[in-house]
This record gives structure tokens, sequence and C-alpha cells, in this order.
């Protein structure tokens, strides 16, 4: 059996169900339509690490007996900052001995569970005995990159950091302004807390490519002092006038 | 025939027991009712004792005399196990607990439509259904998609070893290239290394040399196999030159342009040098946009900072490079590092607040287990680390540490 509850102001929902497998889908769907409120829209994380603490509440915590309860809460910190709450009634366990770090080898499965959890989310809290834990997750979005014109400049707004995950997007961004044959570039990291080296090396060769041109100019702004300290040590400081 | 669901009510309201009786027999049901919970327990006797089944259990919650909940007890009193649909007038979160904890199968909150009534009342025959296996042709089924399934699966598995093999295969050629073996050199060295998956784009390599050791610590943007292709190459270089002799800063000059040459998807490379020359206690340090060199000395507590300077490679072909000579002295320590490591970082869950260990975290670690010989120093400061970003890793860290040995080298040739 299932019960849902919302709280008034909308930014929790909490779940009471006995323990039943086949209720921990329920469960994921409800949250689902939860999340998606807060345009939150990849949940592949979330869901791994729903499904792995439901599973071990009704399977380690409550052995399978249906009559007994798991409670589960999800509730909204700020923004995309979300806390995930699964409690048994089960005796506990020792979660000192709990290894976080993924094993080596992809193909073991055993003792996964908590490293997936602990991959997924910011922080991993237990009560004492180890039957409730609480799960602090960011949901990050995927950088999209704003391009627009601005007086002579052509102005590139990335919505968050650029990483070697997005920086196949990034390229593609950059290749296309560069077709279209335009000499001023700014780019507006207020956005951007961290540049990896991936991302470095897109920054680079756009100069590089560019660097026929005469006319060409390119510039940064808004960039925090870290990246600053980065662009120093690598010399980009030179090609990229920093504003 | 198919034999009717026998489906035992027990309502309180006349004209709802009524309703009910009659929706369940239009839909086909063998209805047995009762008005109150004694008259319901003494009936379910009767119907056991001529062995008769019952299906389904529906019964209103709140009733005069023994109520809904009582019911269910005796009946498991009596041994039976009745899947039950429970009506309640006020569903509220805890009489569904107290439900759950009895192990009714569903509820209804009054009022409700007689469709909705009915819904429930199939959606618990069929769980129990399920529940009895009854369904052979289901399980027949079933039986076939599986071995269907199972068939593709060792389809899939038989590709996915494949490709594993061939992955495998390059995993095994990048550790072989970043393996050393720290107590086989003329410097004591110690050292970790975590790449962030299976390929990586971290490098580490130390040869010895008549007077003393070289190593080089290398970061090729990315941490896929092109990365790791790129490491390939600096080994390669590496090689050459330590069988050569060249002087460091024609190394780097040979490998940037290289990098240029064959690097197909430009990356990227940072790159340290450190020739540490034991006879004559001189070191060369050679760095290209690589994080600083790190050196404490035997009676310094505080870190120092090796100045760190010179384009990156693999990038522009008219690269400059930073070279420095420098003495050294019996004890001093030296650490070379990955920026994956000062970029480390975690997230407060409660507040949200982003931390990075940073150059100064690194400085703090290394000066905490100063005193701590060489091996053990940088385990622990490798576990520092770890539980600093809570094993959440988010590029390749490496980190090695060579000390200048008390009386020269370990093993002068000859």
């Amino acid at each position: 059996m299932f019960y849902v509850e919302e709280s008034k102001n909308g930014e929790s929902i909490s779940f009471t169900l006995s323990s039943e497998m086949r209720l921990v889908d329920h469960v994921i769907r409800e949250t689902q339509k939860f999340l998606v409120r807060f345009d939150i829209v990849e949940f592949s994380g979330f869901k791994l690490v729903l499904r792995e603490l439901l599973n071990n509440a009704i399977e380690h915590g409550n052995y399978n007996i249906t009559e007994r309860i798991v409670t589960c809460r999800l509730q909204r910190l700020e923004d995309k900052r979300f806390k995930l709450t699964v409690e048994d009634e089960g005796k506990g366990f020792d979660y000192d001995k709990l290894i976080m770090a993924l094993p080596e080898d992809p193909r073991q499965i055993r003792n996964r569970g908590y490293a997936l959890v602990n991959a997924f989310s910011d922080q991993i809290n237990f009560n004492d005995t180890g039957s409730r834990v609480s799960v602090y997750i960011t949901f990050i979005e995927e950088t999209s990159y704003d391009v627009f014109g601005q007086e002579d400049w052509q102005v590139i707004l990335p919505s968050g950091d650029l990483t070697a995950a997005t920086a196949d997007n990034f390229r593609g961004q950059l290749i296309k302004l560069l077709d279209r044959g335009f000499a001023r570039y700014r780019f507006d990291f207020k956005n951007v807390e961290d540049i990896d080296s991936v991302s470095l090396s897109v920054l680079i060769i756009f100069a590089r490519t560019l660097s026929s041109q005469d006319e060409k100019e390119l510039e940064v702004v808004n960039m925090n002092e870290d990246l600053q300290d980065l662009f120093q040590m690598t010399r980009m400081d030179q090609i990229y006038s920093i504003v | 025939m198919v034999e009717k669901k026998h489906i035992f009510l027990v309502e309180d309201e006349l004209h709802l027991r009524l309703t009910l009786a009659l929706i369940l027999r239009q839909a086909g049901f063998r209805v047995t009712a009762a008005e109150d919970g004694s008259t319901a327990l003494q009936k379910i006797r009767e119907i056991e004792k001529k062995s008769e089944k019952v299906d389904l259990l529906v019964t209103d919650i709140q009733m005069p005399g023994i109520s809904g909940l009582q019911v269910i007890d005796e009946i498991k009193k009596m041994g039976l196990d009745y899947p039950s649909l429970v009506i309640t007038g006020y569903g509220n979160k805890d009489t569904v607990i107290e439900l759950m904890r009895k192990g009714c199968s569903e509820y209804l909150d009054k009022p409700f439509e007689p469709e909705e009534f009915l819904k429930r009342v199939h959606v618990v025959l069929e769980k129990q259904e399920l529940k009895k296996a009854e369904r052979e042709k289901q399980v027949t089924k079933i039986e076939a998609e599986k071995s269907e399934i199972k068939r593709s699966e060792e389809n899939y598995k038989q590709n996915f070893e494949r490709l594993r093999q061939q992955i495998d295969l390059a995993v095994g050629a990048y550790r072989d290239l970043v393996e050393i073996k720290p107590d086989s050199y003329k410097v004591p060295i110690a050292y970790r290394f975590k790449p962030l998956s299976d390929l990586g784009g971290d490098f580490v390599d130390v040869k010895d040399r008549p007077a003393g050791c070289d190593i080089l610590v290398a970061d090729v943007a990315g941490h896929d196999m092109g990365a790791s292709y790129h490491a390939v190459l600096v080994k390669v270089l590496f090689d050459e030159y330590c069988r050569n002799g060249n002087n460091g800063q024609s190394f780097f000059q040979n490998l940037n342009l290289h990098l240029i040459e064959h690097g197909k998807h430009k990356r990227m490379v940072t790159a340290i040098f450190l020739r540490l020359d034991i006879e004559r206690m001189k070191a060369e340090m050679i760095t290209a946009g690589h994080p600083p060199l790190i050196l404490i000395g035997p009676e310094q507590v505080k870190p120092e900072l090796l100045a760190t300077k010179g384009d990156v490679l693999g990038i522009f072909a008219e690269a400059v490079f930073f070279r420095r000579s420098f003495d050294i002295k019996p004890g001093q320590r030296f650490f070379l590092y990955t920026d994956g490591i000062t970029n480390a970082c975690r997230v407060d869950g409660p507040t949200g607040l982003k931390t990075k260990l940073t150059q100064s975290g690194l400085d703090s670690l290394l000066e905490k287990y100063r005193t701590l010989p060489l091996t053990r120093m940088i385990e622990h400061i490798w576990q520092d680390v770890f539980s600093f970003c809570r094993c959440k890793f988010r590029d390749d860290m490496l980190l090695l540490a060579a000390e200048i040995p008390v009386g020269g080298s370990r093993r002068l040739p000859r």
C-alpha cells in the first residue's frame, strides 16, 4: 500500500509505503512528476539514488516484510538542490564500513550500491543506527550557449561551467560563428565557475583559427579570480584580453 | 464453466451494502454480505466449515460493535489469509499506515464512484491471481519470452565481451604506461595515481641516469582514449630523450612539435620535468603551463613553490618553456602533481557551498604529514584528498614525491 502527501507550500513530497518492491517504481514516477515542476528534466542519476535507497530499505532494512513501513521524503532546499530522506523500520547497519569509491572493475556488481549513491549526490548522512539516510542532491544542467550580437561584438554567454562533457557543443557553437566570419568576440563568463583543460584547448584553437584574420579581437568579461589565474598560468591572457 | 469469484462484503449501512452487493453481482461476482462484524465472523466460520473459499474481503472500517480492522484481525487469528479491500470514511495517513501494518491489499476513501470501486476490486483480485501463479499459460509465455531475452542477452554479452577485451587491452596498456616501480630508482620515490575512468590523460615516468633521476609528470586534457593516445606519444618521446641524453629544453620543444603534428584533435598538454643529480647535488626543472614544483626541506615547515611559467604543449609551434637550475640538499623532498588534486572539490549538502582543495589546501596537507616517512606521507595525503572530495572524482589525479637521499644515491653504479 502506498500513501503520498505533499506539503502545503509544494516544496516537499512524502511517501509512506508498505515493503513491496513493486511500489518503488510508483514512488519514482511520483517524484519525477514533482521534480518536473522545478524544470528538472534529467533524472537518471537521481533515479539510481532513489531506487537504491528504497530497495535497501525494503530488502535489507525491512527484510521484505510487507507490513513494515518505509517512509521517504523529497524536500527542495533551494533552486535545484534537494534533500532526500529514506527511513525503514529495521535495526540499521554499520555505515562506517561502507566503501564509497566505485570499484575499479566495472563488472563487479556487489557493493556498488552506496558507491553509486555517493557518486550521484553531494553528501550522505545517516542517523545513529543507520535506519535513516539523508542524501543531498544538486541537479546540474548541461551548459548551454547564448550567442548574440552587441554593437560590433559577438557575445558568447555560457550558462554554466565549461567541461569536457560540454566541450563538443562549445566547439560546434564556435565553428558556426567562424563560418559567418565575425572578427570581434566577447566571452561573458559570469556563469562560469570552472573551465577544464579540454575546453581551454577549444578556446585556444578558436583563437588560432582566427589569427589569420587581421582585424580580430578577443576578450573575456566577468571572469572570476581562479579563472584569471588559470588564464595567466597558461598564458591565455596574451590571446584573450581580460576585461 | 468458470467458477464465480466469491466476495465477502461487510457494510453496516443498509443502502450502501445493497448497492455494493448489486454492483458486484452485476459484475459477475458471487457475493455474501453481512451487516456487522459479529455476523460477518459467524458467516465466515460457516463458509470455512463447508470448505468453500472466499476470494476477497470487502469491509467498511467504521462500524458499530466490531470494527472492520477487528474483523481482519479475527480472520487472521482463524488462520485465514483473505486479500482485503477496506472502505475508509477518512483515509488519513494514520489509518492507512494501520492498514499497511495489517497487510491489507487496498483501501478506498468514501465517497467513491461505482467504477472506482470495481476497479479496485479487480486490482486486488488480479494481484491475488498473480500471487497464486495460476496462470500456467502466462507462465509458459513468460518462459518463452525469457529464453528469447536470454538469447539476445547472450548475444549482447558476447559483443560486450569482445569490446570489453579491446578496451581492457587499451586500459592495460595505459596502466603499464603510468605504472612505475617506486623502489627501483636511485632517488626514493613515492606516488599515487587515480584516473577518473579506465583511461586517462595523466602521465608519469621516472628514469635512472648515471648521476640520479629524471622525472616527468604530464597532464593531457581529457580522460578518454584520445587522451591516452597522447600519453603514449609523451611516453615514446620521453624514452627517446632519455636514451639520447638531450637537454630538457629540446625535449619539450620536440614533444611540442610532435603533439601539434600528430594530435589530431588538438589537446592541451601541461608538463613538468625534473632532473635530480645527486652526485653534484644539482636539480634542473622545466615546466610547460604545469602546476608548480613543491619543495620541503628537512628543517622546513612551510612548503615552498618553485615558480611555474612556460607555455602549454601541443598548441603553439613557437612555444617557450621555462627552465630553472638550483642546488639540492639531502633530506629535501620534491612534489609533482596534476591539477586534479588541487581542483578536487566537495559540496556541503545542507548549505550547497562548494569548496575546492586548492594549492593552499595541498600545502597544508604536505605540512601536516611532512615528518612521516615518504611513502606514508604520500599515503596519508592521498587518503585525505579522497575524503576531502568524498570519493567524487572529477579529473585524473596524480601525486609524486622524491626525496634526496642522505649520503648520495642508494645504488651508485658499480
